[in-house]
């Protein structure tokens, strides 16, 4: 069922995901309003009221007010933490794609590591040190394959850990690193929209495929259909963390076991969609339509 | 082994360690300044037996932690060899560690970090008003406005103390009634946007919980909204406010924590404000040093 009600879009339109989101929604004919506060800041008004546990205000950005009771799903995209439209945000009772506590799970990826396993998937072996010499007995453990990444969700390249990097291991004081045993297989990434399900299988020789052109070397993606156990476990996953949209990271081991890294809350799917031509966006503006 | 994570000199930080010392507990406190200089990590995520913190090439295995303070979870970085940008992504890195660390510590950690919130919870949040008013407490009026006029246009019409509290959940301000409360209004609501809350007329109450004890005290009606030592006076708790507080503090997680309160005079009782990382010096002395114990037996192990 359609809801009649507004879609708020809470982005900056400089964003891909965001105006294809945006674009989504005009194709559907859907009512909503972007509010993009890097432009539109000096536009916007927002007053709200709660009393007695009933919300009653406006959001109005330029000339077009909505009224709260109005607003029917909200998509929040690159919003700065303890901004006033998250407050407001919070307190409605509709639908949010995703809504902000549940953006705080991947800020930790070993805090998510519990999640993760508890959905059924495999997880690597890891150490979360700024001790080289605990880091070098795990490379040894790992018989020298092991990767690197960040521990946050600050953006990090994944790289593979070699014998010459022992050099500079010193510099691990300065700065706790989460180290992974390597899990040789294949790259999928999956996208969860609501109970959608759209997977992607990536083959590229970088460490990282997201950096394959820096590498100069080949990256190829296609989509893929998920055993049914796995996407359920994705459901599942997506569930858990309070994600209606999920970008989550898998790599299948050659015996097919699979392997889950991460479930990112705020996933880039137009990198995907852009190759493989699933229709996620069409999926997130169906979602954000729905009563 | 007790750790206690938190702000350079905190007061509740330093009188936790004391009692705790008191007691041949053996304490490590350690600064968000000096997080990242002085612990030494060694977490197998999911292995806590293979798992260690180090402190000054002290040695502890994360099963031996019985308990920890999070006073703050921040990892402020202070290394000036390193470029801000290399200082910033260190912290946000040794503080993603201590976020899913100190969610997995076998051991009694007062309070768990929640991700994604590295201060008060801002109550307002739909979950949270749900816990509010199924502990059985009520929720006051309120507004968030991103209009100054708006704000104090709705002040002048309440004609009532309000409190500005801010959605960062930093601490409120409390405004009264007149022209010295509305320039403050303006000078607050200026800046940055808040909530304005309609205090009810009756009576202050402040219940500071430590796991299910609960020490209640009185809020002065001259209150400002930052307290001063000793200004939270003990006063007998009810059963049934306890068992409120006590419901409260179990549903959102809260192992210690002040809920500032104000019962009406039809005998309703409303949550102003919720803080997590309360300062027990604002409790007269005997109160201060009920809590500090209460926190010790927790932590510490009774």
């Amino acid at each position: 069922m359609t809801s009649k009600g507004v879609v708020i879009v809470l982005g900056p339109l400089a964003d891909p995901v965001t105006a294809y989101v945006c674009t989504r929604l005009f194709a559907r004919g859907a009512d909503f309003m972007l509010v993009d506060l890097r432009q539109d800041r000096h536009l916007l008004e927002i007053r709200w009221t709660a009393k007695e546990g009933c919300l009653s205000g406006f959001i109005r950005n330029g000339s077009r007010t909505v009224a709260i009771e109005d607003v029917s799903s909200v998509f929040v995209r690159q919003v700065e933490p303890y901004d006033i439209v998250l407050a407001l945000a919070d307190c409605l009772p509709v639908t949010f794609v995703n809504s902000v506590p549940s953006f705080g799970s991947n800020s930790s990826k070993p805090f998510q590591r519990n999640a993760i396993e508890r959905n059924g998937f495999h997880v690597p072996k890891t150490l979360v040190t700024n001790d080289p010499v605990e880091a070098r007995k795990f490379w040894d453990e790992c018989g020298g394959r092991v990767i690197r990444k960040s521990v946050s969700d600050q953006m990090s390249i994944v790289r593979g850990v070699r014998g010459e990097d022992f050099e500079r291991l010193a510099l691990l004081r300065n700065c706790p690193t989460q180290f992974q045993e390597y899990i040789a297989g294949i790259e999928i990434r999956v996208h969860t929209v609501g109970e959608r399900v759209f997977a992607t299988e990536i083959t590229s020789g970088a460490m990282d495929y997201r950096y394959a052109e820096r590498e100069r070397v080949p990256r190829r993606m296609r989509a893929v259909q998920l055993p049914t156990e796995v996407a359920d476990q994705c459901r599942h996953l997506a569930s858990d963390l309070g994600l209606l949209l999920s970008g989550i990271d898998l790599r299948r081991d050659p015996e097919g076991s699979y392997y889950c890294w991460e479930a990112n809350p705020m996933p880039g799917f137009t990198f995907f969609e852009n190759s493989t031509g699933q229709r996620m966006g069409d999926a997130v503006a169906e979602l954000l339509c729905r009563v | 082994m007790v750790l206690i994570l938190s702000a350079r000199n905190d007061a509740c930080a330093v009188r936790l360690s004391e009692e705790l010392r008191h007691r041949h507990v053996p304490v490590w406190q350690l600064a968000d300044d000096e997080v990242l200089r002085r612990l030494g990590v060694g977490w197998r995520p999911g292995s806590p037996s293979e798992s260690f913190l180090e402190v000054d090439s002290c040695r502890a295995g994360l099963k031996d932690v019985r308990g920890v303070l999070v006073r703050s979870f921040e990892a402020l970085a202070a290394d000036p060899r390193m470029s801000p940008k290399d200082q910033r992504f260190a912290a946000f890195e040794m503080q993603a560690v201590l976020l899913g660390m100190l969610n997995e510590l076998p051991g009694r950690v007062v309070n768990r970090p929640v991700p994604g919130q590295t201060f008060r919870p801002a109550f307002r949040v739909r979950e949270n008003l749900r816990h509010i008013t199924s502990a059985g407490f009520r929720i006051p009026e309120t507004l968030v406005t991103t209009s100054v006029e708006h704000a104090e246009d709705t002040f002048v019409n309440w004609g009532t103390t309000c409190w500005a509290s801010w959605i960062t959940g930093e601490p409120p301000v409390v405004l009264q009634p007149g022209a010295e409360g509305e320039a403050r209004l303006r000078d607050e609501f200026a800046e940055r946007t808040a909530c304005l809350i309609r205090q009810p007329d009756g009576q202050g109450l402040e219940a500071v919980i430590v796991g299910d004890q609960v020490n209640l005290g009185t809020r002065a009606a001259s209150w400002t909204g930052r307290f001063n030592a000793g200004q939270i006076r003990s006063t007998e708790v009810e059963e049934d406010l306890r068992d409120c507080c006590i419901a409260l503090g179990r549903s959102l997680g809260l192992l210690f924590a002040r809920f500032s309160l104000q019962r009406d005079r039809a005998g309703g009782v409303y949550v102003m404000d919720i803080d997590t990382y309360p300062d027990p010096s604002a409790c007269e002395a005997d109160m201060e040093k009920a809590i500090i114990c209460q926190l010790a037996d927790i932590v510490g192990g009774s």
